[in-house]
C-alpha cells in the first residue's frame, strides 16, 4: 500500500500531543501565555490549510483568527482523553474555512491576482507556473474534496486523522479522496 | 496511509500515479503567515470571554449567590414572593370552612334569632 510522505511538522505535532493537552488545560483556566504558545505552534499549519482552502490571503487570515478565537472561547470543551489537540484544532480550522466559503457571494470568489502570484515562494518562473496549475486544480475541487486533499496530501495526515478532523467516517473520506484524485489528474495531466 | 477503494490504487501503476500526483502537488508550497499574525490573534482572542461548561457555570453562580447577598437579588426576591404565594394558597386551600350559623349558635346568639 502506498504511504503518503509526512511533512515533518505533522510528526512534531504528534510528539507534542501531551504538552498540547497540558497547555490546553492551562488555556481552559484562562492562561493567555499558554494560548500564545499554542498559537505560535499551530499558526503556520492552520494558515497553510486556510490559504489552500480559501485561496485569498485576507480570507485565510480571517478564518485562522476566527478558528483560534473559537479555540480560546471553547477551551473548556476540549477533552484530551477523547481526541488529540491537533485533531480537535484541525476540525475547528476546517469548519472555519467551510463557514467562510459558505458566506462567500459568487462575486467574492477569489481570483488569481498578482499579489497571490507574487506571494508564491516558488523559486523560478517554471516552478511558479506549476504551482499556479496545482493551485487552480485544487481550488476547482468542491469544498469537502478540497479539504480532504489539503489535510491528507499537504498536511500529511493519515486517513483516520483527517476523517476525525472532518467529522466523518474513514470510508466517506476515502470516497472523497478517490473523486478528488480523479479530478486532479484530469486537470493536471490533461 | 492506506487507500484501498481507488480502482487505480491497487497495483504498481496506481502507486506510480499516486507518487506522480504527490510530486505535482508538492509544487504548491505554503506561504508563511505574516510575522505579526500570531500576536494579533492572541491579543484578539484573549480579549474574548471564555465559555465554561454548564455544570461549572451553574455551580459558580450558586456559590456566588450564597456568598454575595446582592447577587441575583431580583431572582431571590421573586423566589421568596413565589414561595410566600404558594404557602398562602396552600394554607387557604387546606383551612377548614367555617359554618357561621353554627358558630353563632355556639356563641348563644341563636336564642335571639
Amino acid at each position: 500500500m502506498p504511504q503518503r510522505s509526512m511533512p515533518s511538522e505533522i510528526s512534531d505535532t504528534r510528539s507534542n500531543a501531551s504538552s498540547d493537552a497540558a497547555l490546553m488545560e492551562r488555556v481552559a483556566g484562562g492562561d493567555a501565555q499558554a494560548f500564545r504558545m499554542l498559537v505560535e505552534r499551530y499558526l503556520p499549519r492552520a494558515h497553510a490549510v486556510a490559504r489552500r482552502m480559501l485561496g485569498s490571503a485576507a480570507e485565510a487570515e480571517d478564518a485562522v483568527q476566527e478558528a483560534f478565537c473559537r479555540i480560546w472561547t471553547h477551551a473548556a470543551a476540549f477533552r484530551a482523553e477523547r481526541a488529540a489537540f491537533f485533531t480537535w484544532a484541525y476540525r475547528i480550522i476546517a469548519n472555519a474555512c467551510l463557514d467562510a466559503m459558505r458566506r462567500r457571494t459568487p462575486a467574492a470568489e477569489p481570483v488569481d491576482d498578482m499579489a497571490e502570484n507574487l506571494a508564491d515562494p516558488a523559486p523560478d518562473a517554471q516552478s511558479r507556473h506549476e504551482s499556479l496549475q496545482v493551485r487552480q486544480a485544487v481550488q476547482a475541487l468542491p469544498p469537502r474534496q478540497r479539504l480532504a486533499v489539503v489535510l491528507c496530501y499537504f498536511e500529511g495526515m493519515t486517513n483516520p486523522e483527517a476523517a476525525a478532523a472532518m467529522d466523518m467516517n474513514v470510508k466517506a473520506l476515502e470516497g472523497l479522496l478517490v473523486r478528488a484524485r480523479r479530478s486532479l489528474r484530469n486537470r493536471l495531466d490533461g | 496511509m492506506t487507500i484501498n477503494d481507488d480502482d487505480d490504487m491497487n497495483d504498481e501503476t496506481g502507486m506510480e500515479k499516486e507518487d506522480g500526483l504527490k510530486a505535482k502537488l508538492a509544487a504548491w508550497r505554503a506561504v508563511p503567515p505574516p510575522v505579526d499574525l500570531a500576536a494579533r490573534i492572541a491579543q484578539r482572542a484573549t480579549a474574548l470571554p471564555q465559555r465554561k461548561p454548564w455544570g461549572t457555570r451553574i455551580l459558580a453562580a450558586a456559590e456566588r449567590a450564597l456568598t454575595e447577598w446582592r447577587y441575583g437579588l431580583v431572582y431571590k426576591l421573586a423566589t421568596l414572593a413565589l414561595c410566600a404565594a404558594f404557602g398562602f394558597a396552600a394554607g387557604t386551600y387546606r383551612a377548614e370552612s367555617v359554618d357561621i350559623v353554627a358558630l353563632a349558635f355556639g356563641a348563644g346568639a341563636g336564642e335571639s334569632l
